[in-house]
C-alpha cells in the first residue's frame, strides 16, 4: 500500500515536471525585432505588382498595393556606438535597419519581412507610424492601412501617426546627429509641442481610431524631411467623411487652428510696436464658444480665447513696469492671435470646407438635439459649417516684462 | 471568545462580502461596456450600471433572505422542506449542471484571453487545461481555505485596479463625457439588461450562508459585496467612455483590457500597466472558478451522498474541459455565456424566489 502511494506520487512530480513547465511562447530576446518605425506609401512602379501576378495570377489581390518601410532596432549598433565613446567607430549607421517590402496586405508584408531578416518584427516598441501624402489622398485607404496596427493586440495605441509631406520612406531615413534612431528622434521631435505652436499637439494611434470612426473631421501632424533633419510642422486635415487628406494647413495656420482648439501650450507670437519686434513667449492658452443656434442655415459662433505668457525680447525699449504700455501690448498681441485665427478660418471654413475647429463637437456637447438634425450636413452634404458665422475675440495677459526691464536706456 | 478567529470553520459576514465581490467580477468586467455602450450609445450607461445594480441587490437581498430561514441546511435540504424531495432532487441538479457550465465557461473565457493577448502560440487547449489543473488543485482541498482565499486575493485586486484608474484620470477627455442625459428610458434598461449579465454570481449566498457564523447576516452580506462591482462598473464605464468615446468602445472587443493598456505610469518603470491587470484579472476568474466548481460539486454531492468529493472531481473536470473548447470562436463563447446567464436566472433567482414566496406562503422555517 505504502509502496503503491510513493509510485503515484513520483509518478505525478514526473509527469507536472515535464508537462506543467516551460513556455510555449517563449522567444529570445535576440530573435526579436524591435520595429520602432512604420512609412506606408504607394509603390512608385507596377514592377512587383507584374511579378507577383505572373506567379500567382488567381490569387486574390486587393484594390492597391502599398509600399511599407518598417525600421527595426539593430542593438549591437547601439552599444557599440555608446561604448566606442570618442572617435572609434562612432558611426550612427549600425543601429538601425530600414526593410522596405511591398504588398497589397500590410500583414503579408510584415510576415514577408520574417524571410529577410533574422529577427521577426515585434511590435511593442513601436513609436511612429507614418503615412505618406499620397496613401492618405488616395479614398478609402487611410483606415485601410491603419487596420492591421489596430486590430492586432501586440501593437499599442500609443504609437504616434504622422502625415509625411511626399514619401514616407525618406522621412525614416533621416541620419541625425543626435539620436542614433530616427524614429526616436521622430517621436521626440512631435512632442516638442510645449516649444511651438506651429505643430499640433501628437495623436497617437488610439485617438486616430477615435477620429476615423467618430463622425467628425480631424487633423494629424504633417512632417517633412530634409537634409537628415525632419520637421514637424504644419496639419494635414482629413474630412470625417471617408476619412480622406483633403489638404493641409501651414505653419501659420496651423498656429491659427492650434489656438481656435485652445491646444497651444507654448510658443511666440511676434509683434511689432513702433517699428520694431517685440516677441511674446507663450505660457497657455483657454478656449471657449458660445453659440447662437437660432437659424440653423446660418449659425453663429463666438470663440473666445484667453492667452497669457511673458514677454520675451523686445527691440522696442518699452517700460514694462507701466500699465498703460501693457494694456496696448496686450491688445497688439490679441490682434495678431485674432489674424492667426482668422486664417485658418477662412482656409478650413472657406476653402476646405472641413471642420477641424471642433465647432461640431461642441454643438453635440451642447446642444445634442441640434446636433441629431444637423450632423448629415455638417462640414458635407449641406455643408452647414461653411455657411456659418464665426467670429473670434482674443484676450492676452501680460504677465511680466522678463528679468530686466530696458535693455538699454534711449 | 475564541481566540483563534478561523478556527471554527465558520465564515464571517466579511468573507461573505469578499466571496461575493470576487465571484462578481468576472469576465464581463471586461466586456460590459462595449454591449452597454452598443445599447445605450452613450455616456449615460451609467444609470443603466446603477438600474442594473439596484436590480441585482434586492433580488441578493431576497436570496440571502431564502438562505438566512434555513442556516443548518444546505440547499437541497431547505428544496426538499419547501417542495418535496423529488423537486428538490430536480433543482439542485439543474443548479449543480449550472455551475458545471459556468466553470466551463471561465475556464474558457481565461483561455481566450491569455491566448490572445499573453501566450500566442500555445494553444487554447493547452492554457485551459493548465487552468483547469490549478483549479482542481484548489477544489479537492478544504473549502474553508478556498473561501477564505478570496480574502487574501481581493484587497490586492481592488489595489491593481485602483492604480489602473488612477492613472487613467490624466488621460481622461472631458469632451467624450459629454453630453449628459440624451439617452432615452427604453435604451437605458436595455442597458441594464446587459449589465444584469455581468453582474451574475452573487447566488452564491444561497449555499455558502450555511457556513456562516451569523446566517442572518447574509442578506446584507450580499449587499454590501455587490456595491463594490457595482462601483467598479461605474467608474469603469465612465473611464472608458471618457478616454475612447462611446463609438470607439462600441468596437473594442475588450474595453477594459484596452483601458488598461492605454495607461502608462509616468517614469516608465511600469511602462505596461496591462501585465498587472492580466495577473488580478486572473486571480479574480481562478477564485470564480474554483467556488463555480466547488458549488457544483456541493449541490451535486448533496444529492448523491455516497460518492465522494475526490470522484467528483474527477468526473466532472473532464466534462468541463470538453465544454471549454466547445465553442469554435469569440461569438459562439459570447453566446454560450449569454445563454448560460439567462439559465442561470431561471435556475438561481427565479425559482429560489418562488421558493421563497412557498416558504414564506407555508411557512416553513429552519431556524428554530
Amino acid at each position: 500500500m505504502g509502496m503503491n502511494k510513493s509510485w503515484v506520487r513520483l509518478l505525478t512530480a514526473v509527469l507536472s515536471v515535464s508537462f506543467l513547465s516551460g513556455c510555449w511562447d517563449q522567444v529570445q530576446i535576440e530573435e526579436r525585432g524591435f520595429v520602432i518605425g512604420v512609412g506606408i506609401d504607394l509603390p512608385a512602379s507596377k514592377e512587383t505588382e507584374k511579378q507577383t501576378e505572373r506567379e500567382a495570377p488567381d490569387k486574390p489581390k486587393g484594390k492597391r498595393r502599398y509600399l511599407v518601410t518598417h525600421q527595426f532596432v539593430v542593438p549591437g549598433g547601439l552599444v557599440s556606438a555608446s561604448q566606442g565613446g570618442s572617435g572609434s567607430q562612432s558611426s550612427t549607421s549600425d543601429s538601425f535597419q530600414n526593410l522596405t517590402s511591398e504588398g497589397d496586405s500590410l500583414y503579408e508584408i510584415s510576415r514577408e519581412l520574417a524571410v529577410r531578416t533574422s529577427r521577426s518584427p515585434f511590435y511593442q516598441h513601436l513609436k511612429v507610424v507614418i503615412v505618406s501624402e499620397e496613401v492618405a489622398r488616395s479614398p478609402n485607404t487611410f483606415a485601410d492601412v491603419l487596420d492591421y496596427f489596430l486590430r492586432d493586440p501586440e501593437m499599442r495605441r500609443s504609437s504616434k501617426v504622422l502625415i509625411a509631406k511626399g514619401k514616407a520612406k525618406p522621412v525614416l531615413e533621416v541620419r541625425p546627429k543626435t539620436e542614433k534612431l530616427p524614429s526616436l528622434y521622430i517621436n521626440s521631435v512631435a512632442e516638442n509641442t510645449n516649444q511651438n505652436a506651429r505643430m499640433i499637439p501628437e495623436v497617437p494611434l488610439g485617438e486616430v481610431y477615435e477620429d476615423m470612426i467618430n463622425e467628425f473631421s480631424f487633423v494629424l501632424p504633417r512632417i517633412v524631411a530634409a537634409n537628415n533633419e525632419v520637421k514637424v510642422a504644419g496639419a494635414a486635415v482629413f474630412q470625417g467623411q471617408g476619412n480622406r487628406l483633403i489638404g493641409f494647413l501651414g505653419e501659420e495656420e496651423t498656429e491659427g487652428l492650434n489656438f481656435l482648439t485652445g491646444n497651444v501650450q507654448g510658443g511666440l507670437l511676434k509683434t511689432k510696436v513702433r517699428d520694431n519686434l517685440v516677441i511674446f513667449n507663450i505660457k497657455g492658452t483657454k478656449r471657449s464658444i458660445q453659440t447662437d443656434i437660432r437659424d440653423k442655415k446660418h449659425l453663429r459662433f463666438q470663440v473666445f480665447i484667453e492667452c497669457e505668457g511673458v514677454i520675451a525680447e523686445s527691440f522696442e525699449r518699452l517700460d514694462f513696469m507701466e500699465q498703460r504700455i501693457i494694456d496696448n501690448l496686450q491688445k497688439t498681441v490679441a490682434a495678431e492671435i485674432e489674424r492667426l485665427a482668422r486664417d485658418a478660418i477662412r482656409k478650413a471654413q472657406k476653402q476646405m470646407k472641413t471642420d477641424v475647429l471642433g465647432l461640431g463637437t461642441h454643438i453635440k456637447q451642447t446642444h445634442p438635439g441640434l446636433w441629431k438634425q444637423i450632423k448629415e450636413d455638417w462640414d458635407h452634404g449641406r455643408n452647414l459649417f461653411a455657411s456659418s458665422d464665426i467670429e473670434v475675440k482674443a484676450v492676452v495677459y501680460i504677465r511680466n516684462g522678463g528679468s530686466v526691464n530696458r535693455t538699454e536706456i534711449r | 471568545m475564541n481566540t483563534l478567529p478561523y478556527a471554527d470553520q465558520k465564515i464571517g459576514q466579511k468573507e461573505m462580502v469578499f466571496i461575493v465581490a470576487n465571484i462578481v467580477i468576472g469576465v464581463g468586467i471586461l466586456t460590459f461596456p462595449r454591449t452597454l455602450a452598443e445599447k445605450t450609445g452613450s455616456i449615460d450607461g451609467w444609470i443603466s450600471v446603477l438600474i442594473s445594480g439596484l436590480f441585482a441587490s434586492v433580488v441578493g437581498w431576497l436570496l440571502g433572505k431564502l438562505a438566512s430561514r434555513f442556516p443548518a441546511h444546505t440547499f437541497f435540504e431547505y428544496t426538499s422542506l419547501i417542495v418535496t424531495r423529488p423537486v428538490a432532487r430536480v433543482i439542485t441538479f439543474l443548479v449543480g449542471v449550472y455551475f458545471m457550465l459556468f466553470v466551463s465557461f471561465e475556464v474558457r473565457a481565461l483561455g481566450n484571453i491569455a491566448k490572445q493577448y499573453l501566450f500566442t502560440n500555445t494553444p487554447v487547449e493547452m492554457i485551459t487545461l493548465a487552468f483547469l489543473l490549478i483549479v482542481q488543485y484548489a477544489v479537492a482541498g478544504s473549502r474553508m481555505a478556498l473561501l477564505r482565499l478570496n480574502m487574501l486575493f481581493f484587497p490586492i485586486v481592488l489595489l491593481i485596479i485602483f492604480f489602473v484608474q488612477l492613472y487613467t484620470v490624466q488621460i481622461l477627455e472631458l469632451d467624450n463625457i459629454r453630453p449628459l442625459f440624451t439617452t432615452g428610458l427604453g435604451a437605458l434598461l436595455l442597458g441594464s439588461k446587459e449589465v444584469n449579465l455581468s453582474f451574475s454570481g452573487y447566488e452564491v449566498v444561497l449555499f455558502y450562508t450555511l457556513l456562516m457564523a451569523r446566517a442572518q447576516d447574509a442578506p446584507k452580506a450580499v449587499v454590501k459585496g455587490l456595491l463594490i462591482p457595482i462601483f467598479l462598473y461605474l467608474t469603469i464605464y465612465i473611464f472608458v467612455i471618457g478616454v475612447f468615446s462611446t463609438d470607439v468602445v462600441k468596437n473594442l472587443t475588450y474595453p477594459t483590457i484596452e483601458l488598461a493598456k492605454e495607461v502608462e505610469v509616468p517614469g516608465g518603470f511600469i511602462e505596461r500597466m496591462e501585465s498587472l491587470f492580466f495577473t488580478i484579472w486572473i486571480m479574480t476568474i481562478f477564485n470564480s472558478c474554483t467556488v463555480f466548481f466547488d458549488l457544483a460539486i456541493f449541490n451535486l454531492g448533496s444529492i448523491f451522498r455516497k460518492v465522494r468529493k475526490i470522484t467528483w472531481i474527477l468526473v466532472i473536470s473532464p466534462l468541463v474541459y470538453m465544454i471549454s473548447l466547445w465553442p469554435q470562436n469569440l461569438v459562439q463563447f459570447f453566446s454560450l455565456g449569454d445563454q448560460l446567464v439567462y439559465f442561470g436566472i431561471f435556475i438561481t433567482y427565479l425559482v429560489p424566489l418562488l421558493l421563497l414566496l412557498i416558504a414564506k406562503w407555508r411557512g416553513v422555517r429552519g431556524d428554530e
